[in-house]
């Protein structure tokens, strides 16, 4: 897979996305791995050692550290995936194209814990692939799926990355990130989710799950 | 020794909120009496019906012996509640439950006989609206 990098915030995300791309042979032609101390650090170099791929490792947990912004601007790649790790600045933003996926439809669902609020409010799960602007989750979509109910109740560690890397599969296999279109609705934005909800979303998810 | 098996709800405006804990229903019990003891601690008060809630909120302000150090969130609480029971918008709702959260941390800081009556309405309301919430859904608690 040429032309696109990954930023890479060690995590469970971060190893969803590389275990997905490399199992279907797109490997991204560079990454940069921050060594934000998380176990995941190791696992990730290992990764790209073992499947050939280009890598640079920062000692830092800073998405916006000013020698990421450096080492992100000298590479050629036109694009970037995004990992996580916090909200990027719009300097960074503004250098490439950073593909994020966000665990909810947009633009009806902007913010945090858009998982719970689908699962209240629609009883669905989905993920919309967007190129990222400095205003939170509100850049040109790529892609938007609804998924299956999920057959855990793990949403955080499992399903979450799960369905955003199957997302992240589909449009890099399909090469869909080169095609965006323009938000037009406004949307809602959400915020963390209080645990008394969010349990209310899992006990009906449940008993679905039981049925 | 055995320890006693028992969720708590922990909850007081000080720990974070991402990433909870999935505890199963036992959590929401557990939410339940924390709040109904939160309501008898305020005393044997009444509901402001809904109808007057706009106003209430609107002459909060006109008396200055029932600002205290929680009026803030307390007119807030009553603002979200209000703004939910209006339009079923589940983020009003949950910003009510964080509120009411700071507000059941400090009861006993609570002085004038107005704030109280307006966080009992505020807690009343929440737990009413939460339990529809798993009514509409179908769960049992109990």
């Amino acid at each position: 897979m040429n032309n696109i990098g990954i930023l890479l915030y060690p995590g469970t995300r971060a190893m969803f996305y590389m275990q997905e791309l490399v199992n279907n042979k797109l490997n991204p032609s560079y990454a940069l791995i921050l060594d934000n101390k998380n176990n995941h650090f190791k696992d990730l170099i290992k990764i790209c050692k073992n499947n050939e791929i280009e890598y640079e490792t920062l000692k830092t947990s800073n998405i916006n550290d000013i020698e990421v912004v450096e080492k992100i601007r000298k590479r050629e790649e036109n694009y970037f995936i995004f990992s996580g790790g916090g909200i990027l600045s719009k300097e960074i933003v503004n250098i490439k194209k950073f593909i994020h996926i966000h665990p909810g439809i947009l633009p009806e669902y902007k913010g945090s814990t858009c998982f719970y609020y689908s699962l209240l409010n629609d009883k669905n799960i989905g993920a919309s692939a967007f190129i990222m602007k400095p205003e939170i989750d509100s850049g040109e979509i790529i892609a938007k799926k609804v998924f299956p109910l999920p057959k855990t109740m793990d949403l955080d560690n499992y399903y979450d990355p799960f369905i955003r890397s199957r997302l992240l599969l589909e449009i890099i296999k399909n090469r869909s990130y080169v095609k965006t279109r323009l938000q037009t609705k406004k949307g809602k934005d959400y915020y963390i989710i209080h645990p008394v909800l969010k349990h209310i979303a899992l006990l009906d998810l449940e008993k679905e799950i039981k049925n | 020794m055995v320890q006693k098996n028992t969720i708590e709800y922990g909850y007081d405006g000080k720990k974070p909120y991402n990433f909870s804990r999935y505890k199963g229903k036992e959590f929401l019990l557990e939410y339940e009496k924390s709040r109904k003891e939160a309501i008898s601690k305020l005393g044997n008060l009444e509901i402001i019906e809904e109808n007057w809630l706009n106003e209430v909120i609107l002459k909060y302000y006109e008396t200055k012996k029932e600002i205290d150090n929680l009026s803030g969130n307390i007119v807030l609480s009553l603002q979200f509640i209000q703004n939910y029971l209006k339009t079923k918008d589940i983020r009003y709702l949950n910003a009510c439950l964080k509120a009411n959260d700071l507000i059941c941390g400090s009861l006993d800081k609570i002085n004038s006989k107005m704030s109280r009556k307006c966080a009992f309405t505020s807690i009343s309301l929440e737990l009413k609206e939460v339990k529809e919430l798993y009514k509409k859904r179908g769960i049992k608690i109990e």
